[in-house]
């Protein structure tokens, strides 16, 4: 009879508990972190990209080329005090050397900016920007949109603050940019 | 499976032993509290900083030096056995913790934690305030007791007294926190 | 009364009562997770709705922390065992079969036991991220297939925290600590036995939120947890700091009733001079905990009120970032102490039984272990003598060098009780001499790190990770072992195949000697610690040293299977198998739940270990005194 109770409290207690973590996780990945695999508003897709100490969420993005995007880019650092973090997509990586031939070299930046030649739209204005990137102080946000160039291929975004330490640990995420839907 | 009755066997140490050995706990809480009281110094200075509610450190001082009379009634009367008598001061001294968990948080609002005083300020005063939760819960806990088993209670008198006993030792913490804190 | 009933049943099963495990039993403990878990994630949600951010901020990882272990302890059967009957409330019947080994339970035995299970757990999982990390230094390159110096960083941290705190701190003062300690004292059990019960309770959420941690941030800081690297960590630093002061206040639960059982319930006639030298080692490194953890208990939590309640303690305008680790060193310089004095306790239990010889010079190794207490308690600036002022090096260098000296007492004792004595060489004894001569390399390669000149060159380097390895593992875990071995027939009724025991005996000796060794010479030739990437000149020995630790890793694979096997079907263990004249052997093994049987009672007349011609039996029983 003992060993009966227990085994109800304990399927009870096991159906709230998925019930919770269920519930938790969804409302983290849909009210939290509203990033939207790209929800798309009057023809332009629309993501949030938000800024943790040291990753993005989300990590991963998929364009197509002539798409209209709109970034909005959000810094989250959970520390305290919080820090400030960047936003800059690109593709190869500038290097310094750090003192240790074999260890993998500082990140410093990228030698390829994906915005070179692109006009962005941002605070009603709208031009191409030398150098492009978004450095944010904590709990800002910047918002941006622009048209994906034809620039296809594999790109990442990463921060390099602090001599590349950000980067080192794990700041970085992957956009694929495909071509144009139906090209 | 399960047999009644072997608590007093598996668990046969006196009641001055229980009594005495609390202590030990009462030391650990205390070198704690002795550890934030030495800190006060560190981060907060010499001086009292202005702004400090000084009035109601001072009331909150003069009640749990007042509240030692409960304190001293309850525990003779449990040492003579008058368990019923007794619970009626266990109530005062409850009413007295609850007093006081109120007091602290009232005081936070005078101090900013991000300063150094404010910062260990909170943190002593918090730290006390969480020993206030639990002795008041254990005055609560003795007074369902007292209610619902009497004989229970005066089998186990020991843990009514040592919770008088850490009432006493909470009014030696408050009245040091009060010097190092307010007079210092 | 009911009593002499429990008594008939309990001298015949195994531990207490007959009724067979079923799995129903273990429900409590699944029960105790599910509550932590909903505690967990139902306060970490609505704070992160409440505030405004996500559940993966410090914040709500701290609340959820705090309500997933209310939720655990509320699960565990607390409330039916403890809390509803302190308010006064129904009384749940004393639980004496195997049923109590899966639920909160008064029991100091059960409580040790599964200490044991726990510490084996604990040392499995830190020991893989110890294999981790020696496949991440197989290469000096940083590796792509392999940890990311991020997750290497996490991994180490994990590692130490968990092997210090949830393994070193509790295999021998808690798995058999607890359980000896009574009945060595000749009582029933302990003073306080519902908070030695909970101070077992503490210690899954604790390991389980370390373990954990990776998966809100992780943490970069190492065991440390120094400011101001703290708070630029992963949010995975809360877990840290909160596990580390769960797993502390669970090893001064533990202290406060070594303390109390000691001082008020020592057998009739059993003086100090007469208390057995296991106990001794136990009440040293209570006194420890009880005097120095507090420093470093409120560090933790001030380092936490930093993250999330905005204080400047360490960081900021007025933070004092040495102030942490005067803090944190305080206890966990100790620590070490902690984890040592019941392993040098130990050797003198076993010692003068296996060589049955009187324990050479008593009260000085009583002295030694108490002088380790004491003179320890005040020398934990040694750890950071690069970041003080000069004042403070001399004065630290030579109150720790002076440790050396009660240390050389219970050495000394160890050897005179050897000297000239026919030892029987069974396995514990031969993993404590192992034991011994580990912690004489660690001890020794100790005296470099305390001198302040050398210091500087070694400080931080493998040099330090050599010999702390040496004194911990090499001493400890072996000690842990022989002590596993030496009680194994108490607990079980049965003992422990002999062949595997000596077999992995020689194979950890080796393969630790091995693996360890090698570090001295790479930390003098300039490998710092806690590097996922180092010098090309040190890629060979760091080869030897992977390999090395692999076997050794492997090895312990060999005492789990042979401690599971021999407790399902080992050879049947007479009462004494060792000829020991300790109380703990009067009582049939395995031990009943009520281990002196009601009705007589027993009179300490000399000390346990006096194996000499003609001493008389320490230890004379007699019916209980009419009216007691």
């Amino acid at each position: 009879m003992a060993a009966g109770k227990g085994t109800g409290v304990v399927l009870a207690s096991g159906v709230l508990c998925a019930a919770v973590i269920f519930g938790a996780l969804r409302w983290e990945h849909t009210v939290a972190l509203p990033m939207s695999a790209g929800k798309v508003v009057n023809g332009v897709h629309r993501y949030t990209i938000n800024e943790f100490n040291y990753y993005y969420v989300p990590g991963h993005l998929t364009w197509h080329v002539g798409e209209k995007v709109q970034l909005t880019i959000m810094d989250r650092s959970q520390s305290a005090p919080p820090l400030p973090h960047q936003f800059a997509i690109g593709r190869d990586l500038v290097t310094r050397n750090n003192g240790f031939p074999h260890s993998q070299a500082l990140a410093v930046g990228w030698k390829t900016n994906f915005f070179d030649g692109v006009a962005i739209t941002a605070g009603g204005q709208t031009q191409p920007i030398p150098a492009f990137s978004v450095s944010l102080n904590p709990g800002q946000k910047f918002t941006f949109s622009f048209t994906v160039p034809n620039k296809p291929g594999k790109w990442h975004y990463a921060c390099f603050l602090q001599t590349g330490q950000h980067y080192m640990n794990g700041m970085h995420g992957r956009i694929d940019v495909l071509p144009a839907q139906g090209a | 499976m399960a047999v009644e009755n072997t608590g007093s066997l598996m668990d046969p140490a006196p009641e001055r032993a229980k009594r005495g050995a609390f202590f030990f706990p009462m030391l650990f809480m205390g070198i704690i509290c002795a550890a934030w009281d030495l800190g006060r110094f560190l981060w907060g200075g010499m001086g009292v900083p202005k702004g400090v509610d000084f009035k109601t450190g001072a009331v909150l001082t003069v009640i749990m030096l007042l509240s030692m009379g409960p304190m001293l009634g309850a525990r003779g009367k449990l040492s003579r056995g008058q368990d019923k008598a007794a619970l009626g001061n266990f109530m005062l001294l409850m009413v007295i913790g609850i007093v006081m968990i109120a007091g602290i948080i009232f005081t936070w609002g005078a101090v900013p934690i991000a300063t150094g005083y404010g910062g260990i300020y909170d943190a002593t005063s918090g730290w006390l305030g969480l020993y206030f939760v639990a002795v008041t819960l254990a005055f609560l806990a003795s007074i369902m007791k007292g209610k619902r088993v009497p004989a229970r209670f005066g089998a186990e008198r020991w843990v009514a007294h040592n919770v008088v006993s850490f009432w006493g030792f909470m009014v030696l913490l408050w009245t040091v926190f009060f010097i190092v804190f307010y007079l210092a | 009364m009911a009593t002499t009933d429990v008594q008939g049943r309990a001298a015949g099963g195994a531990g207490g009562g007959g009724q067979p495990f079923v799995w129903s039993m273990v429900l409590p403990m699944v029960r105790a997770g599910l509550f932590g878990f909903i505690g967990y994630f139902a306060a970490a949600w609505i704070t992160a709705m409440v505030t405004h951010t996500v559940i993966v901020n410090p914040l709500p990882a701290t609340l959820g922390y705090v309500f997933g272990l209310l939720g655990w302890l509320a699960g565990s059967g607390i409330w039916s065992g403890w809390i509803r009957r302190a308010f006064g409330g129904e009384e749940a019947p004393s639980l004496t079969g195997v049923e109590r080994y899966f639920q909160f339970s008064s029991d100091p035995k059960a409580t040790a036991v599964r200490y044991v299970i726990f510490n084996v757990a604990a040392f499995l999982f830190a020991g893989l991220a110890a294999m981790a990390i020696r496949i991440e230094l197989l290469t000096p390159n940083s590796t792509s297939w392999w940890l990311s110096e991020v997750h290497y960083n996490m991994t180490f941290g994990i590692h130490g925290v968990v092997m210090l705190l949830a393994v070193a701190a509790s295999v021998i003062v808690g798995g058999m600590g607890y359980y000896l300690l009574p009945i060595m004292l000749g009582a029933r059990t302990v003073i306080y036995p519902r908070l030695l019960g909970l101070s077992w309770w503490l210690l899954p959420p604790a390991a389980v939120a370390v373990f954990l941690s990776p998966l809100i941030g992780g943490f970069q800081t190492g065991w440390w947890g120094y400011p101001p690297l703290a708070q630029n960590s992963g949010s995975g630093i809360v877990f840290y700091t909160l596990g580390a002061a769960t797993l502390l206040a669970s090893s001064v639960l533990g202290a406060l009733n070594i303390i109390g059982t000691i001082v008020y319930m020592r057998a009739k006639g059993m003086s100090l001079g007469r208390v057995p030298m296991f106990v001794w080692g136990l009440f040293a490194a209570a006194t420890i905990l009880i005097v120095e953890a507090p420093a470093t208990f409120t560090g933790t939590l001030m380092d936490l009120s930093d993250m999330i309640l905005g204080s400047h303690f360490y960081t900021g305008p007025t933070g004092i970032p040495l102030a942490y680790d005067d803090q944190f060193w305080w206890l966990f310089h100790p620590e070490v102490y902690v984890f040592a004095l019941p392993a040098f306790a130990l050797w003198l239990e076993i010692l003068p039984a296996a060589a049955q010889r009187p324990l050479f010079a008593r009260n000085w190794a009583i002295a030694g272990l108490l002088g380790v207490s004491m003179v320890g308690a005040m020398l934990g600036v040694h750890h950071y003598f690069t970041a003080v002022s000069a004042e403070r090096m001399p004065i630290f260098m030579t109150i720790t060098e002076t440790v050396s000296i009660p240390t050389g007492f219970v050495f000394l004792a160890a050897l005179g009780t050897l000297w000239g004595g026919r030892l029987k060489l069974s396995s514990p004894v031969l993993l404590s001499l192992m034991a011994m001569m580990n912690f004489l390399i660690g001890g020794l390669t100790g005296i470099f790190n305390a001198d302040v000149p050398a210091d500087f060159q070694l400080h931080n380097t493998y040099w330090v990770v050599a010999h702390f390895h040496y004194t911990i593992l090499g001493a400890v875990i072996f000690s842990w072992l022989a002590g596993l071995y030496w009680w194994f027939p108490k607990v079980t009724g049965r003992m422990v195949n002999e062949f595997w025991a000596k077999f992995h005996a020689w194979w950890f000796f080796v393969f630790f000697n091995m693996t360890f060794f090698p570090m001295f010479i790479l930390g003098i030739e300039g490998m710092n610690r806690r590097v996922a990437v180092y010098l090309p000149y040190l890629h060979p020995l760091n080869e030897f040293v992977s390999i090395s630790a692999f076997f050794l890793g492997a090895g312990f694979l060999i005492p789990a299977a042979n401690l599971y096997f021999s407790w399902r079907s080992g050879k049947k263990a007479s009462q004494n198998p060792w000829g020991s004249k300790s109380l703990e052997w009067h009582s049939p093994s395995p031990t009943p739940y009520i281990v002196f049987p009601e009705g007589s009672e027993v009179t300490v007349v000399g000390p346990n270990d006096n194996y000499a011609d003609g001493a008389p039996e320490p230890f004379v029983w007699a019916p209980t005194t009419a009216g007691k």
